[in-house]
Parts: C-alpha cells; sequence; structure tokens
C-alpha cells in the first residue's frame, strides 16, 4: 500500500491506517528501537506508541514522507524510553556507545532551550552532513540516528570495520569544526 | 547533557539523508541473502542426483531376491501355526540347499490315526532326531500320488509312491525332515509291520483339536 494512501487513512480516521502501517514498517521500527534500548519488550512497546503516536499527530502532521516521520517517532520515544529506564546509570546499548563519541563533537554548555535551537542544530548537521561524501554521511547516519552497530554499519558502506571506526573519528571531528565555524559553542 | 542534545537534534535531520542511509541499509541486506538461492538451488539439485542414484541402483550392493529358487509345493500351506508335509517327486529344490552338506536330518515316528485322501494326521510318538517337533505333538501330513515312501525292512530300504501302499497296514510313519534328494526306487515290498518314511520337506504341527 502507498504511503499517501496510508497517510490519507489516518486523516480519514480510518484505524486500518494503524494496521497497514503496522504490516509495512513493523520491523523496520522495530530495529531502530531496539538498537536504542537492546531490550525487546521494551521496543515492541515503543513500536506500538509510534503507532498511537501517529494517530493522534496525523493529522494536523500531514508527513511527506511516512517512512521518515514514522523512524523519527520510534526514535524520539526510544530514546526517551531509555533516559527513563537509565537516569542515573549508563548500560553498554548502542544509544550509549554512540552518545559517548558523539562527546567530542558539542560542548557542555550548548543546551538548546528552545526547539528553535534544536532544528538550528539539526539543520547545521544537515547541512554538514551534505558537504560530505556519501559513503562517509550513510556512515554517520547509520551509526547515529538509526543507532546501528559499527559492525553493522560498516557492512552497509561495503567498509572494514576499522576503517568505519577510522571514518567516523574524522567525520566527528569535521563535524565539530563545522559546528564551531557555525557557531556552536564548543 | 551535550551530547543528548546532538542525538535529539539528528531526530530532526533532513528526511532525504534519512531516506538515503536506509536505502543503503536495505540493499546492504538484499545482498546478503543472495547466496541463498544458489545455495537452494546447488542443494536441489544434489537431492535430486541422489535420489536419482538410488533409484538406478548405482553403488549399492545387489539385492538377493528371495523368490527366487524357492521350493514349489502345490500342497504346501505354510502358516506361523500350521506347517504341512508336503511331498512331489521333482521338487525344485533352492541352490543353496542343493550345496549343502549332507548330514542328519531331523525325523519324528508318528502313529497314524487317520488316512485321508491327501494326507493323514497322527501324533508324535517318538522322536528320533530333532529339535522342532515336541512329543505327542499332532502332525498332519499332505500327500499325493506322487509322494514317495521310503520302505525299510531289515537292511533294505525301498522308496516308492504312496499309492502303491495299502496305508491301512501302516501303523507308524517315521517322518524325516530332510530336503529332496535324487533317491532311486526298487521294487517294492508290502508289510504292515514296516515302518515307512516319508520325506518330505516340513513337518507341521497342528492345534489341539484341529484336523
Amino acid at each position: 500500500m502507498q504511503d499517501e494512501h496510508i497517510v490519507q487513512m489516518f486523516w480519514n480516521r480510518d484505524e486500518a491506517a494503524i494496521a497497514a502501517v503496522r504490516e509495512k514498517y513493523d520491523n523496520y521500527l522495530f530495529v531502530i528501537a531496539q538498537n536504542i534500548l537492546s531490550n525487546r519488550e521494551d521496543s515492541m512497546e515503543c513500536v506500538n506508541d509510534t503507532y498511537l503516536a501517529a494517530w493522534n499527530s496525523i493529522p494536523p502532521h500531514k508527513p511527506q514522507v511516512l517512512q521518515s516521520y514514522l523512524s523519527k517517532l520510534t526514535r524520539r520515544i526510544s530514546i526517551d524510553a531509555y533516559r527513563r529506564n537509565h537516569r542515573l546509570k549508563r548500560k553498554g546499548s548502542a544509544y550509549d556507545i554512540s552518545l559517548q563519541e558523539l562527546d567530542e563533537c558539542i560542548s557542555d554548555s550548548v543546551t538548546p532551550e528552545s526547539k528553535l535551537e534544536y532544528k538550528n542544530l539539526a539543520k547545521a548537521i544537515s547541512d554538514f552532513l551534505r558537504s560530505i561524501p556519501k559513503t562517509e554521511r550513510t556512515l554517520f547516519i547509520c551509526r547515529y540516528y538509526f543507532m546501528d552497530s559499527l559492525r553493522d554499519s560498516a557492512k552497509y558502506c561495503h567498509l572494514r570495520e576499522t576503517t568505519a571506526k577510522t571514518l567516523l573519528y574524522r567525520t566527528r571531528c569535521s563535524l565539530r569544526d563545522f559546528l564551531k565555524k557555525e557557531g556552536f559553542e564548543l | 547533557m551535550r551530547n543528548d542534545s546532538i542525538m535529539d537534534a539528528l531526530n530532526d535531520l533532513d528526511e532525504d539523508l534519512v531516506l538515503e542511509a536506509n536505502q543503503c541499509r536495505k540493499l546492504r541486506k538484499h545482498h546478503d541473502k543472495r547466496w541463498i538461492v544458489p545455495v537452494a538451488v546447488a542443494a536441489s539439485f544434489c537431492i535430486v542426483v541422489s535420489v536419482l542414484f538410488y533409484e538406478c541402483g548405482f553403488g549399492l550392493p545387489a539385492q538377493n531376491n528371495e523368490n527366487t529358487a524357492t521350493i514349489v509345493n502345490d500342497d504346501q500351506q505354510l502358516s506361523t501355526h500350521d506347517l504341512q508335509f508336503s511331498m512331489q517327486e521333482n521338487m525344485e529344490v533352492q541352490p543353496e540347499k542343493q550345496e549343502e552338506p549332507v548330514r542328519e536330518c531331523p525325523s519324528v515316528i508318528v502313529t497314524l490315526e487317520n488316512w485321508t485322501e491327501d494326507g493323514f494326521t497322527g501324533t508324535v510318538t517318538e522322536l528320533v532326531d530333532t529339535d522342532t517337533i515336541p512329543l505327542g505333538r499332532r502332525v498332519a501330513v499332505k500327500t499325493d500320488s506322487n509322494t514317495i515312501l521310503s520302505v525299510y525292512s531289515d537292511d533294505t530300504v525301498v522308496h516308492k509312491k504312496l499309492s502303491d501302499f495299502s496305508a491301512i497296514q501302516a501303523t507308524k510313519l517315521q517322518i524325516v525332515f530332510r530336503p529332496w534328494g535324487d533317491d532311486g526306487f526298487a521294487e517294492d515290498t508290502e508289510s504292515a509291520c514296516y515302518i515307512y518314511t516319508i520325506y518330505a520337506e516340513q513337518i507341521i504341527p497342528i492345534e489341539a483339536g484341529a484336523e
């Protein structure tokens, strides 16, 4: 079923839209949640929360690309769940590892307090990613957006693990320099 | 926390960038599965070849056909409970039996009870050389016109057809369980006291009360 049709079903408040989304994107969303939470039950719960969030937000939203919209919902819900579960203690999930790696990209003093500042930061990162080669870009997004493991991220980009690790390090350094140039404090 | 900020900001990444990266993930997953079809085809081919080899019997040892060279006996009725004597003048003997060395054959002496048109019944009253037929067991022997009786008299033995004898005169028969051999026949002499030896393929005990 086409995404446009599914979005229209959401707009028409047709509950079959949930089933259609589940059938098409359930595995995709589950992988994103699982990468962050490393827990099957929690991941399934987050995916179900995603469907509920989509039902509650469409309308008024009308996403152009349903897949991206859903993945963002899942990612945000999963990260929130992770933070709730691990408020004081860090564990070795992919999220935690990615978090540590991104330590060097931005300083503690930068704490965007408004949604606009988050959007500006996101825009800057997007601009940065467009300026780098496709392999590095894909590698970065697989690692830090989809929270894929280093091994999987390297596999997706047809790279060896050690090469991917080096490329990610260089990309993080370049991002830091880029954000510094854009006025974000490091 | 600083790195959490960037993690949150990544959530608002441009959609086309996310889609482009996801496309590479999908392609790689599909690429990883490309081995499945060739391996499946190869496995199917191996199975087909194996089945063909098995069906054609290649490489398998020759199987003995148990149905060849069996003893043919029109009167023979075999079962797990009933064995019957069945004798023919000319029997087809299994090649293996013809090649067997001569040995003492199990035999019993049967006190006759009843002569019938196609045989007789009796009771085993003496064991000569057997561990297959118990004492006191009733036996049934099927005979036909070609049944040969070997008549022992002192040191001599003659073989003649059953029809040439007065069955009533015989009260005892020694039944020898042995393969049919090439015995010659001599002129017969008749005596009611003689013990007749019937060379038979099998001795069959009959159930109690059965005829």
